[in-house]
């Protein structure tokens, strides 16, 4: 048992990341083992957090609504609970802790930055001249390590910060990271994949940024005063559960809650991606190196529905019910254009970065139905589509390791040749389809349930997504895998190797798992949806 | 216009724990085939691939029937339930959706056992010597043990969600076994579009199960028609919806619901049906059966003939307790039934394929069952797709043992007079043929007549019942007279194989016993259902009553309530329709027998018949191309527009934003260099350092930005703070 896990798991990449830089050059050799050593750490961590967590607490929200702000965590329904003043003049303080919501980003976080790390493994020896290899550091170890490694801090921060200060740190410790990884290990056109994700990011924080300085200037109490971590009071806050419960909401007029609700709101949106905010994704993946497509695809969009989920939800309940249809509408198109874009693609990755705007989709239309199917669906899909999309960037970039090519028209008859290979493909491109009896089906089809009991008419159209699914899933293998061989030395190719293995095995099981059973996760996070439904809901009364 | 009545429809829970043992054999057998089955192959031999694959399918074969033999013991109705685990749940106050794994077995679910395990079986014991060629020997019996899985998981589950896992497996597994070939880009195309196109009936069904939920919840119902009791929840489980079906009350205010205008159970019922249309082959997503016989001929008899596709007909049964509530669909289900069985077997006349024959031949039996499930008959649309189990998996097989011993050639033209060098596949051939004509006797006269009197009966669909019946009496005689054909082109005549090929053609034991089994039960499988009318006390409808009590008793209530079908329920009216539907039989036959006595190529054919009717037919009344140049190349052009609009307008838009800043920020960057460079400290020194330093990465002005950025936030925090 750890104590101060999350803090822990936050940190003990941070801590690799700086051993991995002053290590001095002729230790070039164990870099990639320490970065693997480390982000074992988080995972370790995230089991005893999946063991020990409560799962039935959550907050007496009516109780909240008219009690003093106070430091007693559990009445906000949080666990893991660290909570101290970090910039005292500011009222800033270190708060992180975890409730259903967060908890199964927590351990997705843990488990697919493992996997990044474990996948950028170089498996061969490199080959002159060195080739912009999509799996598979070869360039500049120790910077790609160093920077994985801080990657995973930002990113375990956002999913746990609790304080707005705080999260915004951590949310633009994410974004550097990500941007150098793009910029320098990426592909041809990584400088303009890279730059592109960075400012369209960037902006999008930037009205958040906004919003959170309004909130801290005129959020005041409804009942008592705020309280610091060290008993004194302020006038000011940054603490997300004051304002989610605590805070006096005289001082916003409708018109402004909306505009603090759309501030948030593009943000985010910005990140999950949804249309019309998604071009960054496709080029961004098309450029990323393996490891990276499967962070940014398996965990940082993931950072967009939470945002939505922790701050617009909670605290803008009213605003939240307001713009519920317009959430399911863009959910819609999200899953059908989507779908319709990656049809349409000629190269694997954009295909596969194309079929992960749609399956957002689902989460954004889950999450705007307000019943107790659509929301637990909705996490569940975060949670599934992490996995499941982490293991088909793992599979694009085997491929492209052998063949150095993407494109879809150019390959043919690989069942043969890979057979293994075709195996966890089509298992993994199934479980994006939503074959029932892996996990991908179950968050598909509690959408459905739930959301057409909201909105009937996009639930409906939403629907024709399993259509679509099937259809570029299907083409895909058929152009890939079936047929006969397009060129004679791809016959040469080597199925999986250990590292591919490695990679692919445990988010394999994970998926059938949960495909059969996935009630570990729903248990973690129900009780926590139910809560925050009720808060949302409550405000419509 | 429901009875007010309560429907005794309870039957009684056996705790069964071993049901699981049913799927979870083949699932095993699949294992250890896809893991270890390529290496065994070449390593140790064919035998071990296939005994691996066997010994489970018998196995559960075994199982299965302890199960069905203990359901049949019970005098009273049973249901045998499997409770595994809570598969999906949650539970907030008093709103909970309890969705648990759970396999049930009770009448209906036994019949399709039998059919499923033992017709599996002896496919799986066919194959042996079928397959015996091929290379990837262990690939085929790997995916069709996982076939077995998913259609007893189908077969057994206990709620839509459990159904829907086996309804979308045995999809999956008919597309690994279609595209068995993969390496020929056709027969890999045909795999696709049998998945897509059953897709296309999965949305549907997905959509159907929402609306049906909904309708069953009513959280968030507009009207407030009925106040659903909130203790009882969202439910999938097809037991609870039915017992909810029996209660009066309930019956009424779900009736009364609407959703988009449409009663609740209409639509959601129509949307089942097309889910089954697609699964079952039915008009209009009928296109990819005759298509998936690219696949190896056992897959053809087991999946494509008789039991995934009848899975449709099966669910429709399963939920008489919704379907029997709304005419209108139950008018849907037999009207698209009636047509499909006419217009499939239309198609079936010029097809020179013999597998191609067959496969409409399905779809246009498959119609049939439609039309009893959808008149009401549910217990006749079960008993035909038991018996068009026997006769058409008989019928298969034989094709594929004639395919073998003519080295993979399926035309015609290239058979004839092969009574004599494959006797065996002959006779079994001839008995099947006869049970699908409905020669009086064979199974396929009990179940075909069974299903057409109760049409011509029926007063509770919105069509009259002699139209129904009217169009499955011609496509009775077309069936006659295609199968006469069909007998008589492979196995009359003068031999038009090659010398070498009828030298070397020869029946094998592990194809002819199958066969043997099959054949007898196509001739003798229907006296399990004699009608009363000759004398028999029709078992298996009083088998079927209790699971059918709720649907059975509404369409009888609505029988009797319009005042229809009293003319010709009587001994007499149904003596005259047997009669005719024969003569019907005999004259296809003898019109056949005169036409096809002696060979008629492609060619005399279209002579005989007028080469454009001929062509139309024979190509299929092209619809398969009507849907390429009207559906598919449209959409596909629709996805290129999607991504091209992308790239050029959103993306675009995109790229314009950053063009525009640019030219602000060079602007900016001027007045900056001239003015406030002079003032910079230290602090501003090390940024600009930086920043050439990033600038050489060629990675632009990033690190400047963030910390104007942080700068500027830490600022406007300090300025708000001070003036606040």
């Amino acid at each position: 048992m750890v104590d101060h896990v999350l803090t822990w798991m936050t940190f003990s990449p941070l801590i690799g990341a700086a051993i991995i830089v002053f290590l001095p050059g002729r230790f070039k050799e164990s870099f990639k083992y320490i970065a693997v050593a480390t982000a074992a750490v988080p995972l370790l961590l995230a089991v005893q957090v999946f063991l020990n967590f409560d799962t039935h607490l959550v907050p007496d929200i009516a109780a909240l609504k008219s009690a003093a702000p106070s430091l007693d965590p559990r009445a906000y329904g949080l666990q893991f609970v660290d909570h101290i003043v970090w910039i005292k003049a500011f009222n800033i303080e270190y708060f992180v802790g975890i409730d259903g919501v967060s908890v199964p980003m927590v351990l997705l976080t843990a488990l697919v930055s493992f996997i990044a790390v474990l996948a950028s493994f170089l498996v061969k020896k490199p080959v002159e001249p060195l080739h912009n290899s999509q799996a598979g550091i070869k360039v500049k170890e120790r910077g790609y390590y160093a920077l994985i490694l801080l990657l995973e801090t930002g990113m375990m921060g956002v999913f746990v910060a609790l304080d707005f200060f705080l999260f915004y740190v951590f949310w633009e410790l994410m974004l550097l990271p990500m941007y150098f990884l793009i910029g320098i290990w990426g592909g041809p056109r990584k400088e303009y994949a890279a730059i592109k994700f960075f400012l369209y990011t960037l902006a999008g924080s930037l009205l958040m940024l906004l919003a959170i300085v309004y909130m801290y200037i005129y959020g005041t109490a409804g009942h008592g005063e705020f309280l610091l971590a060290d008993g004194t009071t302020a006038d000011h806050t940054f603490n997300m559960m004051y304002f989610a419960y605590n805070t006096n909401f005289e001082w916003v007029s409708f018109i402004t809650g909306k505009m603090l609700w759309v501030l948030f709101f593009i943000g985010f949106a910005i990140k999950i991606p949804m249309f019309p905010f998604h071009t960054w994704l496709p080029d961004a993946h098309v450029e990323a190196p393996t490891a990276v497509s499967v962070i940014l695809a398996g965990v940082l969009l993931k950072m967009g529905t939470y945002g939505i989920l922790r701050i617009n939800y909670p605290i803008f309940p009213s605003e939240t019910l307001w713009a519920a249809g317009a959430m399911a509408a863009f959910g819609t198109i999200n899953i059908v254009y989507g779908a319709f874009c990656a049809m349409a693609q000629k190269d694997f990755k954009s295909l596969v970065a194309y079929s992960s705007i749609s399956h957002m989709g689902f989460v954004l239309l889950g999450m705007s139905s307000f019943t107790q199917e659509g929301m637990n669906g909705a996490v569940l899909q975060m949670f599934n589509h992490g996995t499941i999309t982490s293991m088909m960037f793992l599979l694009v970039g085997v491929i492209y390791d052998r063949a150095h090519h993407r494109d879809l028209e150019g390959f043919g008859g690989l069942a043969k040749v890979m057979p293994i290979y075709t195996g966890f493909v089509g298992l993994a491109f199934l479980a994006a389809l939503g074959l029932p009896g892996l996990s991908g089906f179950i968050s598909e089809a509690l959408v459905f349930l739930g959301a057409f009991q909201t909105h009937r008419v996009a639930t409906i159209i939403s629907m024709s997504g399993v259509i679509l699914a099937a259809g570029y899933v299907l083409w895909m293998i058929h152009r890939v895998f079936l047929g006969p061989l397009k060129k004679e030395e791809y016959a040469q190719f080597a199925d999986l190797n250990w590292r591919e293995w490695a990679t692919l095995v445990p988010l394999a099981i994970i998926v059938i798992v949960l495909g059969f059973y996935p009630m570990p996760v729903l248990n973690l996070m129900s009780a926590s949806l139910g809560a925050l439904k009720d808060l949302v809901l409550a405000a419509a009364m | 216009m429901t009875p007010e009545t309560e429907i005794a429809a309870k039957a009684i829970e056996i705790q069964a724990g071993y049901l699981f043992l049913i799927p979870l054999l083949p699932l095993i057998g699949f294992f250890i085939n896809a893991v270890f089955g390529a290496r065994l192959q070449k390593r140790v031999g064919r035998w071990t691939v296939h005994t691996i694959a066997l010994i489970p399918v018998f196995g559960s074969l075994a199982v299965a029937f302890f199960a069905i033999f203990q359901v049949v013991s019970h005098d009273e109705n049973v249901v045998l339930v499997d409770r595994m685990w809570q598969w999906i749940g949650f539970q907030w106050g008093s709103h909970a959706l309890n969705l648990p794994f759970t396999f049930a077995v009770d009448r209906l679910t036994a019949v399709m056992l039998f059919v499923v395990t033992f017709v599996g079986s002896l496919i799986h014991v066919f194959s042996t010597g079928y397959m015996q060629d091929e290379k990837p020997y262990w690939r085929f019996f790997a995916w069709m043990n996982l076939f077995m899985f998913a259609m007893l998981f189908l077969i057994m589950g206990d709620s839509f969600l459990m159904m829907f896992v086996g309804w979308e497996g045995v999809g999956l597994c008919s597309y690994l076994l279609i595209s068995y070939y993969y390496d020929e880009v056709d027969k890999a195309a045909a795999g696709m579009k049998a998945f897509v196109v059953n897709r296309i009936g999965d949305f549907a069904f997905i959509a159907g199960m929402a609306i049906l939920m909904w309708g069953l919840v009513g959280t968030w119902s507009d009207a407030g028609t009925y106040t659903f009791d909130g203790e009882m929840g969202p439910t999938l489980v097809f037991r609870d919806i039915g017992a909810l079906m029996a209660d009066p009350a309930f019956r009424a205010a779900f009736l009364a619901k609407t959703v988009f205008g449409v009663p609740i159970v209409t639509l959601s019922c129509i949307l089942f049906f097309a889910g089954a249309t697609g699964k079952s082959a039915q008009i209009p997503l009928y296109v990819w059966l005759p298509d998936a016989m690219a696949g190896p001929t056992p897959v053809s008899a087991l999946i494509h003939a008789a039991t995934m596709v009848t899975a449709g007909v099966y669910m429709v049964a399963r939920l008489n307790f919704l379907f029997a509530f709304s005419p209108m669909a139950m008018t849907v289900v037999a009207f698209v039934g009636a047509l499909t069985a006419l217009f499939a077997a239309t198609i079936g006349f010029f097809q020179t394929d013999i597998k191609k024959v067959l496969a409409y031949s399905t779809v246009s039996q498959l119609g049939y069952m439609f039309i009893g499930v959808g008149v009401g008959a549910f217990s006749a649309g079960i008993f035909h797709l038991m018996t068009h189990a026997f006769f058409k998996a008989c019928l298969f097989l034989g094709s594929g043992s004639i395919i073998y011993a003519m080295h993979h050639r399926q035309e015609m033209k290239d058979m004839g007079g092969l009574r004599k060098v494959l006797p065996a596949t002959f006779i079994t051939f001839l008995a099947s043929s006869i049970a699908i004509a409905g020669i009086p006797g064979t199974s396929g006269f009990f179940s075909k007549d069974e299903i057409l009197w109760k049409s011509f009966d029926s007063g509770s669909i919105l069509l009259p019942g002699w139209l129904i019946w009217g169009m499955g009496a011609v496509a009775a005689l077309f069936t006659a007279f295609y199968m006469t054909r069909l007998v008589l082109q492979i196995f009359f005549g003068e031999p038009r194989a090659d010398k070498h090929t009828l030298e070397h053609a020869r029946e094998y034991k592990r194809m002819t016993i199958p066969l043997y089994i099959l054949g007898f039960f196509a001739l003798v499988g229907g006296f399990v259902g004699v009608p009363a009318v000759l004398g028999g006390d029709n078992r298996f409808e009083h088998f079927l009553e209790p699971v059918f009590a709720v649907g059975a008793s509404h369409v009888a209530w609505i029988s009797q309530a319009t005042e229809h079908g009293h003319g010709l329920h009587s001994h007499a009216g149904e003596y005259v329709l047997m009669g005719f539907a024969v003569i019907l039989g005999l004259t296809g036959i003898f019109a056949a027998w005169r036409i096809y006595r002696k060979y008629q190529s492609q060619e005399d054919e279209a002579k005989l018949y007028g080469a454009r009717f001929h062509n139309v037919v024979y190509n299929k009344y092209f619809v398969d191309e009507a849907y390429w140049a009207g559906v598919i190349r449209p959409f596909l052009a629709l996805t290129r527009a999607a991504a091209r609009f992308d790239k050029l307008i959103i993306d675009g838009a995109v790229n314009f934003t950053a063009f525009a800043t640019k030219i602000v920020s060079w602007i900016n960057g001027g007045i900056d260099k001239v003015f406030v460079d002079g003032t910079v400290n230290m602090l501003a020194d090390i940024t600009i350092l930086a920043g050439q330093r990033v600038r050489r990465m060629e990675t632009g002005r990033i690190q400047s930005y963030v910390t104007g950025i942080i700068m500027g936030v830490s600022g406007l925090v300090v300025i708000f703070y001070l003036l606040v």
